[in-house]
């Protein structure tokens, strides 16, 4: 029991002795004890759910920075510091050298939920980026004008035949010469969708090919199922996103669901599994709170939703379709 | 909503062994409130509780080859509380360097030692996994620094039999430090 306050040096001075072994048995109690929490007790302690899904893709962007192959990094201990009994008990000598990391050549932008970023990149063609999408992709292109996207994008891409631009979202790959074309690929959704306002793109995975699109045609990839389905399409329904608005086209309950999670920063949770497999017509303007939202949505599907503000989830249950 | 989101823990950790990046990010997932929440916590402060998430995921994937991990929390947990140790004696150090105080000579290698202490706590942690024999003799050794004829005499083997088991101990110890090749992120 820790009977007196632990001032912050003293707390340094217990982690020195920690660490080089010189430590009372009483002192390695007091550490243990500054340092005891209870796990159920502990969180992070903000509500705003915004903050939340920027710290959360922040974290992620910055982590797979640093993962990617092109950052080997080799480190060094020299053995000589090491704690001596580990050394004599396995008798390895062994000597690596640390080098400082070099700067990143990839720049990534994490954009958090409800709002719109425009980008523009290295060879001039711009990313229009929706609510809760990251993009990814090098300061300087090369042979291939490459870039990963988690989330939903509209991309003008300046005509360049010699460097075809590339469009990575999970397993499918999305290759354009140049031409304005959008794609929404949220890792939570059960599709993914690439849908051209002008120009050609070709879609394909690693192993085959999905389809080659033309102006007004959109693409649509069931990740779960690995079906594709090509339509003409609405151009203006493409992105209406970009001018504000929250619009489903025949989309299922799933997928909209999705979006509202992105744009709002909820989790949105169905409780009854089957309403993802309802198809609905709707546009809501992008500012309109989620609770308006959600009563209009009730009234005119039978949905019932509860709200968790504490934890920052919705429940919806209804009607199962299919 | 991707299958990972269904796996149990042993399912990632089995597939982050073998460079499954999708694991690591469901692993990312599951954990990284908890692991921020534990560093604020401790260090009162919103940046260096980030960085110590991202230094403790950060070093998940740079060992994910060599670690054998049993439980995901029991590890996180672990790798947490010797990332918030290093934390503090980091920004100690820089206040000193700060203040233009002389630093100790010992004080510049604190890092060095948490690591190395995190080391020792994880290698026991292996020498727990090892099969019974192998183990005791391990633990007489390195714990009581008995010889070989002591221990032969105390465990009823002959000597040979001993440094059979002790050759297995250090191989696998070995072996397991030779697959990370990036120990100290």
């Amino acid at each position: 029991m820790v009977l007196y306050f632990m001032t912050e040096s003293y707390i340094e001075e217990l982690i020195q002795k920690y660490a080089e072994g010189t430590a009372s048995e009483d002192e390695l109690q007091q550490l243990t004890d500054w340092y005891r929490f209870s796990i159920d007790e502990i969180q992070w302690p903000s509500n705003d759910a915004a903050e939340k899904q920027q710290v959360y893709n922040r974290m992620l962007v910055r982590l797979k920075n640093e993962m990617s192959p092109k950052h080997t990094r080799i480190i060094s201990f020299s053995w000589a510091k090491v704690a001596a009994s580990v050394i004599l008990v396995l008798g390895i000598a062994a000597l690596l050298t640390y080098l400082k990391p070099f700067s990143p050549a990839y720049i990534s932008i994490a954009n958090p939920p409800g709002q719109i970023q425009l980008v523009q990149l290295p060879d001039s063609s711009q990313v229009w980026l929706n609510a809760s999408s990251t993009i990814r992709y090098r300061k300087k292109f090369n042979q291939k004008r490459e870039l990963e996207l988690d989330g939903e994008a509209y991309f003008q891409v300046t005509h360049d035949p010699g460097h075809p631009f590339i469009v990575k979202t999970g397993e499918l790959h999305t290759t354009v010469l140049g031409t304005s074309f959008n794609v929404k690929a949220y890792r939570s959704g059960q599709t993914t969708s690439i849908a051209v306002a002008t120009g050609k793109v070709k879609v394909d995975t690693d192993n085959r090919e999905l389809g080659v699109l033309t102006a007004s045609s959109r693409l649509q990839f069931d990740k779960q199922q690995q079906t594709v389905k090509i339509a003409t399409t609405d151009t203006s329904a493409i992105s209406a996103w970009r001018k504000g608005k929250l619009q489903f086209v025949n989309e299922t309950f799933g997928d909209i669901a999705s979006v509202l999670e992105s744009w709002y920063g909820t989790k949105i949770v169905l409780a009854s599994p089957g309403i993802s497999h309802c198809r609905y017509y709707m546009t809501f303007e992008n500012t309109i709170s989620l609770g308006k939202l959600l009563t209009t949505l009730s009234s005119l599907t039978e949905m019932k939703y509860t709200i968790d503000e504490k934890n920052n989830v919705v429940t919806i249950s209804g009607k199962e379709c299919r | 909503m991707s299958k990972y989101n269904s796996y149990p823990d042993d399912e990632l950790i089995k597939r982050l062994g073998s460079g499954d990046e999708k694991a690591f990010t469901e692993i990312y997932h599951r954990y990284w409130e908890k692991l921020l929440a534990i560093g604020f916590y401790h260090l009162r402060d919103k940046q260096s509780a980030e960085d110590i998430v991202h230094e403790v995921m950060l070093s998940l994937w740079t060992r994910k080859e060599g670690l054998v991990i049993q439980s995901l929390p029991a590890y996180l947990g672990t790798a947490v509380k010797f990332a918030v140790f290093k934390s503090i004696a980091r920004d100690k150090r820089r206040r000193e360097l700060l203040a233009g105080h002389t630093i100790p000579m010992h004080s510049e290698d604190l890092e060095e030692k948490l690591e190395a202490r995190f080391l020792q706590e994880y290698m026991q942690g292996v020498v727990e996994e090892l099969p019974g024999k192998a183990k005791l003799v391990f633990n007489y050794s390195r714990n009581e620094e008995l010889s070989v004829s002591e221990i032969a005499q105390k465990m009823d083997l002959s000597p040979k039999a001993v440094e059979y088991h002790m050759t297995k101990a250090l191989r696998a110890l070995r072996n397991t430090l030779g697959k990370i090749k990036s120990f100290f992120v």
